[in-house]
């Protein structure tokens, strides 16, 4: 229906991109979307192509947290994405998430290591909050 | 059955969009604009006429004060726009005149503003709809006697377009908006050139207009609170400030000043052709003036068709402005507490659902209430909006004392000259029309009122009781678990049941049956299990007592678990419908303090042969959680006696503030368990749960999932309808899952 009525409209352009993005799943959206705002920031290492334990300053959305009080004063561990890869930042001893939540943006830097069941992470990380590609 | 309503809803509603997509579904301007102001265009589209009406009844001479009473009203068009553009400044969360009178008038004429503005919105869809639905029968006369299904079945279209996404919508719709401003334009052009030296004169010029009242200052009040019908749908960009492009505010105010100038020259326009056209209008079946201009401007023809096509269009799609506000407004008073939690609900395609289809059926019952008569729901009409109005002047007012911006002294004087002649023209409009209809609506802006007030102390009684901020997280062991199996029949079930029972090792473990046939297999099968047979009677009721005296005997910190094992023939909710006694007993028994309910389903094909004696190795509990609160703390702690391989708790993000809060209570209450939080991207905690248990790859003979729901049972079962249905919705969609075991685990408030 929507595409009959098309020609009609002042504003084709949009409507066509936003008709075509229906034809992606929201995972292939979510991963080019978070590829294409990865890009805008500045000096940061794809995750794809981080190097192990180096010095690296990554980007990614929050896409998971576990938080466990069990551990001495409490651990944080956030899965991060950006579209290229995953990698799971790891706070030690902290009492708030201060800003980490899903969705949020952060840019982090750190030394990658890996976890006990093999995935990538990074300790204590020092992070700043950024604009994410949720807004505008 | 579940498939077939799936692609239904695809086909009806569109895909299902993930929160992420949200920023997608923002309006920019040129949508934003149609989709806000077709209800108040509509308006301008009739504020003429309202004052011809009036006038008329001083005779012809008296007509041409038309211009100067429709400067004054777009003065206070002008003005309140000027209001609601600081409104959208100061508020930018939207809640236009709830708001501002929330925070700066107190609680009730809070509620006041809100619940005026909901009924206006209702009334707004059941007469826009109507009146499209008169135009329509006017061009088909046949359709009259099926005039109250054709006004339902364009509620229903409205609500089906709407419930496909606001921006969807709103690119439907923009055709017909613009179509119609754009033919007004045209035919205002058209018809100034042609006054050059003298304007054509209206056919009903020479209608005779009897005298039926002097020309006194009381009728030209009346003349101008009618004309103040163009002021309707002015509210409506305020309350959705949220669903703007970034940045909202500026976007909004941008959007309404665009609208405001549309309108106001749209209106002075059409009143000064009318007044220069001697258009005289005297009844309501006449040509409306709109299109009596448009017939002497075109001379008949295309250009007189089109006109009142447009105008038709743009009554129907005041209903969709509605649509955009109502559902919305809804959600923000959910926030506030003031209604049903269910309304912040966001549906496939991010809308709010529940308030489309809230929206929906009032407006329909009124419909069909009112017999989709036009001339009796038009009277219920213009008081909700100016209470609202009036509210938001004051609140707005108020704000400006208070905070005392450079320039605040002008502003404040804006508002205090804006809400007394709302206020005046609100007077005006319940004395003129209380008799007529406006009666109703008075009296049911309190009950609302009371609704409203009452689910605010309802939910806030329920926080109370919920949070307890001394309460910690106690240390509970498998010692406190006493375990009753309920057996209906010896099966599979049954075995499963056993095995899980005894791998917990609770307290004490016994088997409740309604008959003693089974003794013999059963002691032979279970030797270490008894045994017991409950008396004759109803099922539910003689089960009840037996655990209750059981009950009696147990301390606080012990936890009483009825086990419920059954059997499916197949993964399908016909085999669950014909099995009434057990979903009965299991429904029942959620309802008895102390007594935890644990379902065991198997499903027939899921059968295997195995050693009845051999325990699952593995026990992953999994506890559902939204809120740190005493209702997930003792369902911790119910997890804590299950002698698991892993407690965890998880939570699905459904409203970001929400999960932050429950992240930092986590580490604050120092509950000795990791806490999972992850994304749900259909919204819907059911399926997201169900990946997540799917990940412990559960076989229900070596690896057992058991998840526990927090759930709290209000006294009042009507209450339970203010609560998200969310422990229903996980059961019915784990119910035929291999190898997990769900348990309720209630809280009484």
């Amino acid at each position: 229906m929507a595409s009959a009525i098309l020609p009609y409209f002042p504003i084709v352009a949009p409507l066509n991109k936003f008709l075509n993005r229906l034809g992606q799943s929201p995972e292939e959206l979510s991963a080019e979307n978070l590829r294409r705002w990865a890009a805008t920031i500045p000096r940061v290492t794809p995750l794809a192509e981080a190097p192990p334990r180096e010095r690296v300053k990554v980007t990614g959305v929050v896409q998971k947290i576990r938080i466990d009080p069990r551990e001495g004063t409490g651990s944080i561990e956030a899965t991060l994405s950006d579209g290229t890869g995953e990698i799971v930042a790891r706070w030690l001893g902290r009492q708030t998430l201060a800003g980490v939540r899903l969705g949020a943006a952060l840019v982090m830097e750190g030394i990658i290591g890996t976890t006990p069941d093999g995935r990538r992470a990074i300790l204590n990380p020092q992070y700043d909050l950024v604009e994410g590609p949720g807004r505008g | 059955m579940a498939k077939g309503s799936d692609v239904l809803k695809r086909i009806f509603v569109g895909r299902p969009m993930s929160y992420g997509e949200l920023e997608h579904t923002l309006l920019p301007k040129s949508i934003a604009l149609p989709v806000f102001s077709s209800d108040a265009l509509s308006s301008v589209a009739y504020a003429t006429q309202e004052i011809l009406l009036v006038l008329g009844l001083a005779g012809a001479a008296a007509l041409h004060l038309v211009v100067p009473i429709s400067f004054a009203v777009a003065t206070l068009l002008a003005l309140v726009i000027i209001s609601y553009r600081q409104t959208v400044r100061a508020y930018p969360t939207g809640g236009g005149a709830y708001r501002v009178a929330h925070e700066n008038l107190g609680k009730y004429p809070g509620l006041l503003a809100a619940s005026a503005l909901l009924l206006d919105y209702v009334l707004t869809v059941a007469v826009s709809v109507t009146a499209g639905g008169d135009a329509v029968i006017a061009a088909i006369p046949n359709l009259a006697p099926v005039k109250i299904e054709l006004t339902l079945l364009f509620v229903l279209f409205v609500a089906l377009m709407n419930l496909r996404g606001m921006k969807e919508s709103g690119v439907f719709f923009a055709v017909p908006t613009y179509g119609f401003i754009l033919s007004v334009f045209v035919l205002l052009a058209t018809g100034f050139v042609k006054c050059v030296g003298g304007c054509p004169i209206a056919e009903s010029a020479s209608y005779h207009l009897p005298v039926e009242h002097a020309l006194t200052a009381f009728l030209i009040l009346k003349a101008f609170t009618a004309g103040t019908t163009a002021l309707t749908g002015v509210e409506a960009i305020a309350d959705g400030v949220p669903a703007f492009r970034y940045p909202q505010s500026k976007n909004a105010a941008t959007t309404l000043t665009i609208m405001g100038c549309i309108s106001i020259s749209m209106f002075l326009g059409v009143s000064w052709l009318a007044a220069h056209m001697h258009v005289t209008f005297r009844h309501e079946d006449q040509v409306p003036v709109l299109g009596q201009i448009a017939d002497t401007v075109f001379n008949g023809g295309i250009g007189f068709y089109i006109v009142q096509t447009m105008t038709a269009a743009i009554l129907i799609l005041a209903a969709n402005t509605a649509f955009a506000d109502f559902p919305r407004l809804s959600s923000i008073l959910a926030i506030d507490r003031f209604m049903p939690r269910q309304m912040m609900n966001r549906g496939d395609r991010l809308v709010f659902s529940n308030g489309i289809l809230a929206l929906s059926l009032l407006a329909g019952a009124l419909i069909v209430g009112f017999k989709a008569d036009l001339n009796r729901l038009i009277q219920l009409y213009l008081v909700g909006v100016f209470i609202s109005f009036t509210l938001s002047q004051t609140g707005m007012l108020m704000h400006w004392r208070k905070t005392r911006e450079p320039g605040w002294k002008k502003s404040a004087a804006i508002n205090t000259f804006g809400a007394s002649i709302t206020g005046l023209v609100l007077c005006v409009v319940i004395a003129t029309k209380f008799m007529q209809g406006a009666w109703m609506v008075l009296s049911a802006i309190p009950f609302v009122m009371f609704i409203m007030n009452s689910i605010n102390k309802h939910y806030m009684e329920v926080r109370e009781e919920l949070v307890d901020p001394a309460r910690v997280p106690a240390d509970r062991r498998p010692g406190n678990q006493h375990m009753v199996i309920y057996v209906h029949e010896i099966n599979a079930a049954t075995m499963r049941a056993v095995r899980y029972a005894r791998s917990i090792r609770p307290n004490t473990l016994y088997a409740l049956s309604r008959t003693d046939a089974i003794r013999q297999e059963w002691e032979g099968l279970y030797p270490d299990v008894p045994l017991e047979t409950v008396p004759a009677g109803p099922l539910t009721k003689t089960v009840k007592e037996r655990l209750r005296e059981q009950r009696k005997d147990l301390s606080d910190d012990d936890f009483l678990t009825l086990v419920v094992p059954e059997v499916f023939p197949s993964r399908s909710w016909l085999s669950v419908l014909l099995r009434p006694t057990l979903l009965r007993l299991k429904t029942t028994m959620l309802r008895e303090p102390g007594v935890q309910v644990l379902n065991i389903p198997v499903v027939e094909e899921d059968i295997q042969a195995v050693d009845p004696n051999r325990e699952p190795a593995r026990n992953y509990v999994v506890v559902l959680v939204a809120h740190v609160d005493n209702r997930t703390l003792n369902a911790i702690e119910y997890a804590e006696t299950l002698r698991a391989t892993e407690v965890r708790a998880v939570s699905f993000d459904l409203d970001p503030e929400t999960t932050e809060q429950l992240g930092n209570d986590w580490l604050t209450y120092r509950i000795p368990h990791p806490l999972e939080i992850e994304a749900s991207p259909s919204r819907d905690i059911g399926v997201s749960l169900r990946n997540y248990v799917r990940n412990f790859e559960p076989d229900g003979i070596e690896r057992v999932v058991t998840v526990v729901i927090p759930e709290f049972i209000v006294q009042q079962k009507r209450h339970q309808l203010l609560h998200k249905h969310t422990p229903l919705v996980v059961k019915r969609k784990l119910l035929f899952e291999q190898g997990v075991v769900v348990v309720s685990v209630p809280y009484f408030i």
